[in-house]
C-alpha cells in the first residue's frame, strides 16, 4: 500500500480517498472527528495535481515539437527540439501507470495545435498532422 | 472546523493531522488506510502554504533591499513594483497561525545573502543589518 504511494501516486490517492470515504461514513461523528470532507478532497487532489502536471508537460512537449516541424529552418528550431526533450523527460518522471487510461492524447494534441503561433519571423507554418502522430509510450520513452 | 479550512489552512492542517493520528491509533480495524502517508499529505497542505508565504516575503525583501542599495538605478521603479506584488501575494496566502512560525530575522538574512555584489558596476549603499520592517508592516498595504 505504501508501495503504491511511491509507484503510482494517482492510484494511491484515489484508493485512499475511497477508503477514507468509507471510514467517514461508518464513523459516528463528534467534535473531535477529523474534517473528513476536506481531508478526502486534499487526498484526492494529491493525485489529480500530478495528473494535471503530466498533461501540461505533454502539451508543452507537443507544442515545441510542432513548432520545430512547422518552421524547421528557424534559428530557434534546435532550441525547440531540446525543450521538447526536456518536457518529455519531466513528464516521464512524473508519470504513474494509472494515468495511462486518463490521459487523452488527442485532446492534448489539439491544445498544442491551438497554441501554435500563426507565423514565426513572418513565415507561415509548413503543414503539420491534424491527428497526433505519436503514441503516449513514444512520448514518454527516451527519444 | 471547515471554517478553519478557509480561514487558516496551516492551523487546519496541523489540527487535522493530530486528529488523524488519534483516529489511526484508536482504530485498529482500518488497516486498509495508509495512515502515515495520509497524515503526511495533510500536514504538507499547511506546510506548503507556509513555505510559499516565506518565499514571497523573501522575494519582497530582496527587491526592497535592491531599491535601497541602488536608489539611482533605472530598475528602481520596477523593483518597488515587484516588491509590492510579492507583498500582496504573501498577504493573500497568509494565515494567522503563521505569525509565530515565520522567522522574519532569518528571512531577512537570506535576502541580504541574495543581494548582488554590484549593479551596473556600482557597489551597494549601506543597508540595515537587521530587518527594519515588521511582519505586520510587510503584510499591510504596501
Amino acid at each position: 500500500m505504501s508501495d503504491l504511494y511511491d509507484t503510482d501516486i494517482l492510484a494511491w490517492s484515489e484508493e485512499q480517498a475511497a477508503r477514507l470515504r468509507r471510514v467517514a461514513a461508518a464513523e459516528r461523528l463528534n467534535d473531535a472527528s477529523p474534517d473528513w470532507p476536506n481531508i478526502i478532497e486534499e487526498i484526492e487532489s494529491v493525485g489529480r495535481e500530478q495528473l494535471h502536471a503530466v498533461e501540461s508537460l505533454l502539451v508543452q512537449a507537443l507544442a515545441h515539437m510542432l513548432k520545430a516541424q512547422a518552421w524547421p529552418e528557424s534559428l530557434a528550431a534546435p532550441g525547440w527540439r531540446a525543450e521538447a526533450i526536456r518536457f518529455r523527460g519531466d513528464a516521464a518522471d512524473r508519470f504513474a501507470p494509472s494515468m495511462r487510461q486518463r490521459i487523452n492524447l488527442e485532446r492534448l494534441y489539439r491544445r498544442a495545435l491551438r497554441a501554435m503561433p500563426e507565423t514565426i519571423d513572418g513565415q507561415p507554418p509548413l503543414p503539420v498532422p491534424a491527428e497526433c502522430p505519436v503514441t503516449l509510450d513514444a512520448l514518454l520513452s527516451e527519444e | 472546523m471547515s471554517d478553519l479550512y478557509e480561514t487558516d489552512i496551516l492551523a487546519w492542517s496541523e489540527e487535522q493531522a493530530a486528529r488523524l493520528r488519534r483516529h489511526a491509533a484508536a482504530d485498529r480495524s482500518n488497516d486498509a488506510i495508509d495512515w502515515s502517508n495520509v497524515i503526511e499529505e495533510i500536514e504538507s497542505v499547511g506546510n506548503e502554504q507556509l513555505h510559499a508565504v516565506e518565499s514571497l516575503l523573501l522575494q519582497a525583501l530582496v527587491h526592497m533591499l535592491k531599491a535601497e542599495a541602488w536608489p539611482a538605478a533605472p530598475a528602481v521603479p520596477h523593483w518597488r513594483a515587484e516588491a509590492r506584488l510579492f507583498r500582496a501575494q504573501a498577504t493573500n496566502r497568509f494565515a494567522p497561525s503563521m505569525r509565530q512560525r515565520v522567522d522574519l530575522t532569518r528571512i531577512y538574512r537570506q535576502a541580504l545573502r541574495a543581494m548582488p555584489e554590484t549593479m551596473d558596476g556600482q557597489p551597494p549603499l549601506p543597508v540595515p543589518a537587521e530587518c527594519p520592517v515588521t511582519l505586520d508592516a510587510l503584510l499591510g498595504e504596501a
